[in-house]
């Protein structure tokens, strides 16, 4: 199957990350594909990623970058909550989301 | 073109959620998906306005519009209405038991909830 993964809380609010490097791994492990990642709401400031990131927002890093997974921050919310993405996180919009949803099977959204 | 479920389940309290949930749906209606709309938990308190002018009847507004955009069907879950004792105002919205609830979630094709 493909999967887009939709992220909707940041990091420090609670799994949402976590259980989405879970999943990825997982569904990667299983054979499956990760079309695109979107983070969304909250779940942008994941994309102001330093030094400091904790180890499974890294891990979900590390893993887009290997596998060449487009990993987009809504443009819109990163304005809102005035953060800058830092690669491989790139600026995308809802538009790109929506564009996806024909080209995968199921979205999987993650929260806190 | 797919059929997208947009799930209400925190109350308008919650702004981001609200508001992310209102951004994605306007999106999908933008591109051209089928939009259906969903409340369940205290997302079923986002069906009720407030006279206040506050933030809680400006989602109000904003969820009301939905469907004059182009959303092709609003549920609400009957069991948790009935368990806020509320009584919703919105034209055109289905109130379902628990069962067919689950049964119109099973019918589309992607699932969002906010």
């Amino acid at each position: 199957m493909r999967f887009s993964l939709f992220i909707q809380d940041s990091p420090d609010a609670g799994t949402a990350v976590a259980s989405a490097l879970g999943f990825a791994i997982a569904a990667l492990a299983g054979g499956h594909a990760i079309r695109q990642v979107f983070l969304h709401g909250d779940g942008v400031r994941a994309a102001r990623a330093g030094a400091d990131v904790d180890a499974d927002l890294w891990a979900l890093l590390a893993l887009a970058r290997q596998r060449r997974i487009p990993l987009l921050a809504c443009s819109t919310w990163l304005e809102k909550l005035g953060v800058e993405p830092v690669a491989p996180v790139q600026r995308g919009s809802l538009g790109q989301w929506c564009d996806a949803l024909d080209e995968v099977d199921r979205v999987v959204s993650f929260r806190a | 073109m797919k059929r997208v479920a947009i799930l209400f389940s925190h109350g308008p309290w919650r702004g981001v959620d609200a508001a992310a949930g209102i951004d994605a749906a306007l999106s999908l209606l933008a591109f051209e998906h089928e939009l259906q709309v969903g409340f369940i938990g205290a997302g079923v308190e986002m069906l009720c306005g407030s006279a206040d002018g506050d933030e809680r009847s400006q989602r109000h507004r904003m969820i009301a519009g939905l469907r004059h955009h182009g959303a092709s069907t609003m549920v609400a879950s009957r069991e948790c209405l009935e368990s806020r004792q509320l009584q919703p105002h919105l034209d055109g919205l289905d109130i379902l038991p628990r069962a067919r609830f689950a049964a119109w979630l099973a019918g589309t094709d992607h699932v969002l909830c906010f």
